[in-house]
C-alpha cells in the first residue's frame, strides 16, 4: 500500500532516504519526477542515495500513472516522492486518489512566497497546489516525523 | 533486560557539534545526545571530561555508547583506558552515516547489534567515481 507521498525538490536525500523511510517502514520509494528520470547523472545519484532493503524506481509522470494499477497491488510499503508540484499536479489529476501530500521541501526562488519553513511557492506553483487541493487531496507541510505538521491554506 | 542507549559524540575540536548540527536536519531532535569538544580551550582535561561522564551515567538504566573521531587518536585512546572500568561501549572512525543509523534504530543496542551495524557496508568511506551502479531495476517495478 501507499504509505506517504511527499514532494521534496532535493528528492531522495538524507532525510528522505534514512528518517522518513525508517519512520514509515517503506520497502519501495517511487521517485516520480520528469527531469530526474530523464537524467542518467541524477538516476545515478539517487540510486546510490537508496536505503539499504529498499527498492527505488525512477519514472516520470506518464510512466508511473501507467503503472499505478500494478502498483495497487504490490504487497509493499510503498513512499512516493515527487521532485516539484507541477509533475504532483499532474500525476494527481490522472490519479487523484491521495488523501493528502506532504510538502517536505520546496527551494526558495524568484518570486517565491514562504508558506513555512521550507516550503516556498511561486505562482505556479500555488496554482499546482490549488489544483492539487481541488482534486480532493490536502496539503500538509512537515519537514521530519517529529517536527511540526501544518496543512497549507491559501486565503484566496 | 533492554536498556535504552544514551550517546556521547566525543572529537578533537568542533567536529561533535558540527555532527549534532548535521544529526539535526537529518533526523530531528537529537536532544539526547552529549558532545565532548576535545582540546577547544587551553584547559580541556580529557581524562576529567571521561570520568565525569562515567561519573554521570547511570549504567543501571541506559547503555552508554561513546563515538570517537578517529583510531588511534587521543580522544579515543583516552577512552580505551576506561574500558576496563566502566561497561560502555566505544565506536571511532564514526561517520555521519554510522550515526544516523544508530539514532534511527530503535529499542536495544548491544555488542552484537553494534558489531553489525559498523561493518555495514553502508556506513564505510567510498570512492563515488569507482561506484558503477546497476540501475537496471530504476525503471520497472
Amino acid at each position: 500500500m501507499i504509505k506517504a507521498v511527499r514532494v521534496d525538490h532535493r528528492l531522495v536525500h538524507g532525510q528522505v532516504a534514512f528518517t522518513w523511510t525508517h519512520f514509515l517502514a517503506a520497502t519501495r520509494i517511487i521517485v516520480i519526477d520528469d527531469k530526474a528520470a530523464t537524467d542518467e547523472f541524477q538516476k545515478m545519484a539517487l540510486n546510490m542515495s537508496k536505503p539499504a532493503g529498499c527498492k527505488l524506481n525512477i519514472f516520470t509522470v506518464e510512466k508511473a500513472l501507467s503503472k499505478m494499477a500494478k502498483v495497487e497491488t504490490l504487497n509493499e510499503n510503498i513512499f512516493i516522492v515527487f521532485g516539484c508540484t507541477r509533475d504532483a499536479a499532474r500525476f494527481i489529476e490522472g490519479y487523484p486518489k491521495f488523501k493528502e501530500i506532504n510538502y517536505g521541501g520546496i527551494a526558495k526562488k524568484e518570486g517565491s512566497k514562504s508558506y513555512g519553513e521550507v516550503v516556498y511557492l511561486n505562482d505556479e506553483e500555488v496554482a499546482d497546489s490549488k489544483k492539487i487541493m481541488s482534486l480532493g487531496t490536502k496539503i500538509f507541510m512537515q519537514q521530519l516525523p517529529t517536527t511540526k505538521r501544518e496543512e497549507l491554506r491559501f486565503a484566496d | 533486560m533492554e536498556k535504552e542507549k544514551k550517546v556521547v559524540i566525543a572529537t578533537h575540536g568542533e567536529l561533535a557539534k558540527g555532527l549534532v548540527s548535521a544529526l539535526k536536519i537529518i533526523v530531528g531532535d537529537v536532544a539526547d545526545i552529549q558532545t565532548v569538544c576535545g582540546y577547544t580551550t587551553p584547559d580541556f582535561d580529557l581524562d576529567q571530561t571521561i570520568q565525569s561522564i562515567m561519573n554521570q551515567h547511570d549504567f543501571n538504566q541506559y547503555e552508554l555508547v561513546v563515538c570517537t573521531d578517529m583510531m588511534g587518536g587521543s580522544v579515543n585512546n583516552g577512552f580505551v583506558k576506561y574500558l576496563g572500568q566502566y561497561p560502555f561501549h566505544l565506536v571511532t572512525n564514526t561517520n555521519l552515516a554510522f550515526l544516523v543509523d544508530l539514532l534511527l534504530t530503535p529499542g536495544c543496542i548491544n555488542a552484537q547489534v553494534l558489531t553489525s551495524k559498523v561493518s555495514d557496508d553502508l556506513v564505510s568511506v567510498k570512492y563515488v567515481n569507482g561506484v558503477v551502479n546497476s540501475m537496471d531495476d530504476l525503471d520497472d517495478l
